[in-house]
């Protein structure tokens, strides 16, 4: 095998060479807590001894401070990250028991429906034995309530069932649990988009692509996570009713979150940046890097 | 001509605008005696299909449309193809819902029932004093 003298390869060598290899060195050094790495610490030396010589310092410092920046950003990107997680568990856990309260709901229904239908029974006697019924068995007991997809007015008009709705439903108020997790999760979502524009802000800012794996493999997993969210896709399918059938259930019910219905109908527009949001997560990376806050 | 079975399976995309366009032709089909009021008529009868599809009690019905329960068993099986098939559509289409969004069977037939209702209103406008 044939070893390469980069102590005198890096006399010739491209400046962008000499980054990668140097950033490269770093995230090697980083991955392995420091105990692997690319470059010796005399061919690191001799590389910046020669970048300094040639007047190419000033642009590694450049790079170094943008990617010191980068790490920084990362952080923030696996917080933001981790809680928009956390926040559609919190969501996921709601959800869970509108789909366990329904299920139940379907199995008794039809079990009463069944033993209330005997011997031929009219329509209006099988519906007040069905009732019957449930009160006897506690169906509508404390344990299940707060697990609907819409709750009864807070005046109390509606039945004492939430899931049985009424004639005029505009005052059905979606369930407030909900709102509040999901507007939660909505502004964790939109910072976490944010850190992904500044760190694209970033890296479009460097002449070479100095990101270690790991940090790619979050920016990934942080998009996907937000075209999930977006979508309302996977667990958060039963949202969807929110977004595409409000309107059946509410039209001016009272919300907890007065944003709620709007935001829910449509998610990507409202995940958008403005210029002017855009503008400001420009000047926070610009003046982090002439402050060096970061 | 479509199977119940095939439109319940997804087989075939058969939709309730083409049931309804399907349907007028065969009601223009039938011997109307009065032309002028043809288009009620049809609008009763595609409401009378729509709510035998359902399954409602002949009662109800009966309260709908000016007919005896004799006359409404006699047009559901006359039209039994007819209900069998919108009966069909109204399963497809709450299964979609089902797929769709995952919700309870409530929320589920009330989205069914609005989806409904905006086709009926879309394509029979309520008429002052007509069952329609």
């Amino acid at each position: 095998m044939v070893q390469l003298d980069l102590k005198k390869l890096s006399k010739g060598m491209h400046i962008r060479d000499k980054m990668r290899l140097l950033f490269e060195d770093m995230n090697r050094q980083a991955e392995t807590q420091g105990k692997e790495s690319i470059l010796t610490p005399q061919e690191r030396d001799a590389i910046v001894d020669d970048a300094r010589k040639s007047g190419e310092i000033r642009e590694i410092r450049r790079v170094n401070e943008l990617y010191r920046t980068a790490m920084f950003l990362d952080l923030d990107m696996e917080i933001a990250e981790r809680n928009l997680l956390l926040a559609i568990s919190q969501l996921e856990k709601t959800l869970m028991g509108v789909v366990l309260k329904g299920a139940t709901e379907d199995a008794v229904s039809e079990i009463f429906y069944d033993m209330a239908s005997q011997n031929n029974a009219s329509p209006e006697t099988v519906e007040a034995s069905v009732s019957e019924l449930r009160k006897k068995y506690k169906i509508d007991s404390v344990i299940l309530k707060g697990f609907d997809l819409f709750n009864p007015p807070a005046d109390g008009e509606a039945t004492e069932q939430a899931e049985e709705l009424p004639a005029d439903p505009d005052n059905f108020e979606p369930n407030p649990e909900i709102q509040t997790s999901f507007m939660l999760a909505f502004q964790i979502a939109k910072k976490l988009k944010g850190k992904l524009y500044e760190m694209s802000y970033v890296t479009e800012k460097a002449p070479i692509d100095f990101l270690p794996k790991s940090i790619k493999q979050l920016i990934q997993n942080s998009e996907e996570l937000l075209t999930m969210f977006c979508a309302l896709d996977e667990s958060l399918r039963l949202l969807r009713v929110f977004r595409d059938h409000a309107a059946d259930f509410t039209s001016d019910a009272m919300l907890v979150e007065p944003k709620f219905l709007e935001t829910i109908q449509d998610i990507p527009t409202h995940m958008e940046f403005t210029a002017e949001e855009k503008n400001a997560l420009e000047k926070k990376i610009d003046d982090s890097l002439r402050d060096d806050v970061y | 001509m479509v199977t119940e079975a095939q439109i319940i399976k997804g087989e075939v995309s058969y939709t309730l605008e083409q049931f309804y366009t399907d349907t007028h032709d065969l009601f223009n089909q039938m011997k109307i005696l009065d032309a002028k009021d043809k288009e009620h008529k049809f609008h009763t009868f595609f409401l009378f299909i729509m709510l035998s599809a359902e399954d409602k009690p002949v009662e109800v019905i009966g309260k709908l449309f000016p007919m005896t329960p004799k006359q409404i068993t006699e047009g559901r099986e006359a039209f039994k193809d007819q209900i069998d098939i919108c009966r069909a559509i109204h399963m497809r289409k709450y299964l979609d819902l089902f797929s769709e969004y995952m919700a309870t069977t409530s929320i589920t037939i009330r989205m069914l029932n609005q989806w409904i209702q905006n086709f009926l209103k879309t394509h029979i406008q309520e008429e002052p004093h007509g069952a329609a």
